[in-house]
């Protein structure tokens, strides 16, 4: 028992703290990359917009490539790009860059799929207003989306977390890698237990948090 | 003379898997400033397909649209933006922006156009005022009625003072109160402000209470044009006809044959000036028979009265038929031997 609460005081801190750089990193990411693409997977498809076979196809080929590779595979996969975007293939930093990747990729199918489910017809009475596209994809498919982009943000950064117990293998550390090095490889049940109630009450915080933002975002 | 829109041989084809639809066929519209347009026809007829090309949110695959003599068919871009700032247009399911306020969804329109960041909120406060939603420009969309979403909507629509008012099924959402509401409010908008208003329909009712002229449409063509009192009194076309009869149409309840066991059933057409004429008295008075009335309508279109009148004749043979003939020779229309079983099946 002693054993269990010095390696939770000495390892705990430093886990959370590697856990909220990789994710953080990742979902801002994920946010800004990955709804960009999910936009433009969006306005590729809609003959309201840009209808665009090829480079709707191009993109979506992409993004399943991706999001089809086993998260364990495409971190060792993109060790050599990630020596190069970061300078290291070990460490937080350097595991923020695979989880990026796999999290702009799902990203980008839920925000796609936020975007395609805003009314067809708030979209064409605001073509039909005159509006121009930055204006109704700022002031009309946002705000109409909005709950549902809160909701896959949601969705996200649970998923992140789950990603983020492999980045041990680069060396990232985190919540997820020290259950697994000490709880699993060690036999230190207590700091299994303990991380794993750390990781439901994080997860559960999220959601939660994630089910009032939608909420309160949306107005129907 | 010009018109304010031409539609000239619109043709609308859609591929849908494969499959050519000829939503609208060859159809040629002139449409004059100021007046109130209608676009009647059922279900699938191509209404909505023909009054999206007016403002291009339906490109047509061949043909002109042409406002105030400039043919605008082909533009694209911003040069198409700017004509669509000049085109207001309502929707059957309002289309508001649910995730902001009826203020935020009128100022969208003004930002559309630019309008001067310090000038919009009073315009959106006049806006508001017009269609009598002050006390609501911090309600969300979802917080209203139908009709009040429709009169956010028609405020929204104008403003950017456009010359045309584009109306698809705007009312068929609404119940007959807000129907009410919305058509009084469109009427004023016409006359006030000299919108030319182009509204399409399945409802006869709105028809009759607001246009000043009406194209039916069926399968994708247009099968009459006229003015509205003239389409309700003198239908040509086999769709007009059975569109306006629907709506002209009396029902009596079944079992009224058992009341009525002697003398014969006459079913009456007023048209124009005559209706207001005392002809039942006349007859009663002429002829030895007795009238009663069963069951009647009068409707006024644009101030013109237009009836149907289901008289039972009672006397002797003779006089009957002298009293049918007088009849017959002083209404628009006239049915003997009028069945009331066929009456009561007016569902075709």
């Amino acid at each position: 028992m002693n054993n269990t609460l010095d390696i939770l005081r000495d390892e705990l801190g430093k886990a959370i703290a590697e856990s909220l750089n990789m994710i953080g990193i990742a979902i801002i990411l994920s946010i800004v990359v990955g709804g960009l693409i999910g936009l433009i997977l969006y306005l590729t498809s809609n003959p309201l917009f840009f209808k665009n076979k090829i480079i709707n196809s191009i993109a979506g080929i992409i993004v399943n490539i991706i999001r089809s590779l086993p998260f364990v595979i495409l971190l060792v996969l993109l060790i050599p790009i990630t020596k190069h975007l970061v300078g290291t293939s070990i460490g937080p930093k350097a595991a923020a860059v695979p989880l990026s990747i796999a999290s702009i990729a799902f990203f980008a199918r839920l925000a796609e799929g936020a975007f395609s489910e805003v009314d067809k017809g708030v979209l064409e009475a605001a073509i039909a207003s005159g509006a121009k596209l930055r204006l109704i994809l700022k002031d009309v498919l946002i705000v109409e989306a909005l709950p549902s982009l809160i909701r896959a943000v949601t969705v996200t950064l649970v998923s992140l977390i789950g990603f983020s117990a492999m980045a041990g293998i680069v060396g990232g550390g985190g919540i997820g890698d020290l259950a697994i090095r000490y709880g699993y490889y060690r036999y230190e049940t207590g700091v299994m237990i303990a991380t794993v109630v750390l990781l439901i009450i994080i997860v559960q915080a999220i959601q939660f948090i994630g089910d009032i933002l939608a909420s309160v975002s949306s107005k129907r | 003379m010009q018109f304010l829109i031409e539609l000239k041989d619109i043709s609308v084809i859609f591929n849908i898997k494969g499959n050519r639809v000829e939503a609208v066929k060859d159809v040629n519209l002139s449409i004059n400033k100021g007046e109130v347009f209608g676009i009647v026809g059922l279900s699938g007829a191509g209404k909505s397909t023909l009054v999206r090309t007016i403002n291009l949110l339906q490109k047509p695959t061949t043909g002109k649209v042409i406002i105030n003599g400039v043919n605008i068919t082909d533009l694209s871009g911003e040069a198409l933006r700017k004509q669509r700032l000049k085109i207001g247009m309502i929707f059957q399911h309002f289309n508001l922006i649910s995730g902001k306020t009826v203020y935020k969804n009128v100022e969208f329109v003004l930002k559309a156009n630019n309008y001067p960041k310090d000038k919009r909120k009073e315009k959106v406060e006049e806006l508001l005022k017009l269609v009598s939603l002050e006390d609501k420009a911090n309600v969300y969309p979802a917080n209203l009625s139908g009709g009040q979403k429709q009169r956010v909507g028609i405020a929204r629509s104008l403003a950017n003072n456009p010359e045309i008012l584009l109306c698809d099924e705007a009312t068929s959402a609404l119940d007959l109160e807000n129907t009410e509401e919305i058509l009084n409010l469109l009427k004023k908008i016409n006359k006030e402000y000299g919108i030319t208003i182009v509204f399409i329909t399945h409802e006869m009712e709105v028809a009759k209470r607001l246009f000043n002229r009406v194209a039916v449409m069926s399968a994708g063509r247009v099968v009459e044009v006229n003015d509205t009192y003239s389409i309700f009194a003198h239908p040509e076309d086999k769709i007009s006809k059975s569109l306006i009869n629907k709506n002209l149409n009396i029902e009596l309840p079944t079992g009224i044959e058992k009341l009525i066991s002697i003398g014969e059933l006459v079913k009456l057409h007023f048209k124009g000036k005559k209706s207001v004429e005392p002809l039942i008295s006349e007859v009663s008075k002429k002829f030895k028979v007795y009238i009663s009335i069963i069951h009647g309508k009068i409707d006024y279109i644009d101030n013109k009265p237009l009836g149907i009148l289901l008289i039972n004749i009672t006397g002797n043979k003779e006089d009957r038929d002298s009293a049918k003939k007088y009849l017959k020779e002083n209404v628009a229309e006239f049915e003997e031997n009028y069945h009331l079983k066929s009456e009561v099946n007016t569902i075709e």
